[in-house]
């Protein structure tokens, strides 16, 4: 395991330009490639807005924390990247999933951003600890030569 | 950075976004698209293609548009949109509510209709039958890269290499490798060629394999390191097609053919095309410096054993991809691009060889094909490319370069 950030945002979305720096830098460094880099970078974005748009009941200041580190060898090498937040209880995996073949004029604006998480994502892993939601996600690397 | 900008596309409005479409800029998109419909708009065009990157903030823009303009009988139509956004579009289930034309040609003939599919017209050059569509692009520009006069020496060094960014150019060919450290990649320098931002390098090494980054593979921060060739930045202002004619055409034949439709003196020529023979020549060894000095490796002398070029045409019925500059009057040129063209040379090519394939033969799939062949087929070498190669059919597409 290779950890490769971690830092601590307020609830303002305004942080979140910080983060998807500090992410662009860190996957120039690995690096990633633009496919694995972009999926990060908007799954990190519509999750924190979530959090920051609808997790808290109060108009205290909270800390998220966002962690990345690498996982695996050689060949199957994994991006997993954990969320923790103290705000109302939220499982996005439990969320309803939007239904893509509606007809425009019945399709939901909302809920897109959870969708694509879901699709950009490998695996999602949530559970509710010492009343925090704890998010993590999973990406497999992509090697240059695979496509 | 996030901009927008709004011009007439036709009859039409287009509205041109660039960087970031997320939370924060997403509003000055729902406000630009507001504006247009009031002023009674009802087809807008919305150009995706300087867009780096869209989150659901700006997906639910474009479907609250839709839903607005539905109800008054237009759409938005996407132009151009890059594949990290074309994928989050499919995820989305964007395809089957909006019309993405995934270039001008595309564009052109959802506007238009059945009109525009006369827009390809049939021309007859030097006695060369052609089906020819006419793209609406300004001239592009050229630069050079690196220098080619330690070639012949073989005494390239660390100096020598120019890094340069993959957003900077969407075609160049010269020599080149990939990698952050010289000594990592010293050894793997050869032909290359990048057609619409999809590289191909083929390491001047024994029993060496086409390296290859597709467009959606690229790295934002890495650069290709070129010993020497050159790059354009532009569009095609016209694609053409030449079906099988009745004899065997050598690539000269037709750059002269095209050359009559061409404004330009110096011009990007794209190709994608049936072999009939090819007459093309690669390195086999990397001319960095060494421990030995080399006099000159194309004397008769060193000349096989730092190339490899048959005498004979090869790759019968394999498919092509190239690219390369051609010149139709050498005296015009700036000195800087004459080194291009050595000698009595008029054309700088390089083409991919891939292995033997079928070509679709609609016009309006150029970019489409060419996808679909660098995804599909595997690439068996990078050459330059002599003009005496024989195509039997193929698309030409040609790049106007400012003078």
């Amino acid at each position: 395991m290779t950890q490769v950030a971690s830092l601590q945002i307020t609830n303002d979305l305004k942080e979140i330009a910080r983060v998807i720096s500090i992410i662009e830098e860190c996957s120039s460094n690995i690096p990633l490639s633009f496919d694995v880099e972009n999926a990060i970078e908007l799954s990190l974005d519509e999750l924190l807005t979530n959090i920051i748009s609808y997790g808290y009941n109060d108009n205290d200041s909270h800390l998220i924390t966002v962690d990345l580190w690498l996982e695996g060898e050689d060949d199957s090498k994994f991006v997993i990247i954990r969320l923790v937040d103290d705000g109302v209880k939220f499982n996005p995996l439990e969320k309803k999933e939007v239904d893509l073949d509606l007809p425009l004029e019945e399709k939901q604006i909302g809920g897109l951003g959870i969708h694509l998480v879901k699709k950009l994502m490998d695996e999602l892993h949530y559970e509710r600890r010492e009343d925090k939601n704890v998010l993590t996600l999973k990406k497999k690397l992509k090697t240059i030569k695979e496509s | 950075m996030f901009r927008i900008e709004t011009e007439n596309i036709g009859l039409n409005k287009k509205i041109i976004l660039s960087g970031r479409i997320d939370g924060i800029t997403s509003s000055d998109v729902e406000k630009a698209i507001d504006d247009l419909i009031a002023q009674g708009e009802r087809t807008i065009i919305i150009d995706l293609s300087p867009v780096l990157y869209i989150s659901s903030a700006g997906l639910r823009i474009f479907l609250a548009a839709q839903k607005e303009l539905r109800k008054i009988d237009g759409s938005l139509i996407f132009l151009s949109p890059p594949d990290s956004v074309q994928k989050i579009f499919e995820i989305s289930g964007f395809a089957g509510i909006f019309t993405i034309a995934p270039d001008e040609t595309f564009l052109n003939i959802v506007l238009n209709g059945n009109k525009n599919l006369s827009k390809a017209e049939m021309i007859q050059l030097n006695g060369l039958q052609f089906e020819i569509l006419s793209l609406n692009s300004p001239p592009a520009s050229c630069f050079s890269i690196g220098s080619y006069d330690k070639q012949k020496n073989s005494s390239y060094s660390l100096q020598d290499v120019v890094p340069v960014p993959q957003t900077d150019f969407n075609f160049a060919l010269g020599l080149a490798a990939t990698g952050i450290e010289f000594d990592d990649y010293r050894n793997y320098f050869g032909e290359s060629v990048v057609i619409n931002n999809n590289l191909f390098i083929y390491p001047a090494i024994r029993g060496a394999k086409v390296d290859f980054i597709l467009e959606e593979e690229r790295v934002k921060s890495e650069t290709i390191k070129f010993l020497n060739g050159f790059a354009l930045k532009g569009s095609f202002n016209s694609i053409t097609l030449m079906k099988e004619q009745e004899k065997l055409i050598s690539l000269k034949e037709i750059i002269a053919a095209l050359s009559l439709k061409v404004k330009s003196n110096l011009f990007g020529l794209v190709f994608l095309a049936v072999s009939g023979g090819v007459y093309g020549m690669n390195l086999k060894k990397v001319p960095v410096i060494s421990e030995h000095s080399v006099p000159d490796i194309f004397e008769n002398s060193l000349f096989h054993e730092w190339f490899d070029f048959p005498v004979e045409g090869r790759y019968s019925n394999h498919l092509l991809a190239g690219f390369g500059l051609v010149v139709k009057d050498k005296s015009l040129l700036p000195d800087n691009l004459k080194k291009h063209f050595p000698r009595n040379t008029s054309t700088h090519i390089h083409s991919l060889i891939m292995e033997k394939g079928y070509l679709s033969h609609k016009i309006e799939e150029f970019n489409k094909e060419m996808k679909r062949i660098f995804n599909e087929l595997t690439s068996l070498k990078v050459q330059h490319l002599m003009s005496d190669s024989i195509f039997k059919s193929g698309f030409f597409a040609i790049i106007e370069v400012e003078s």
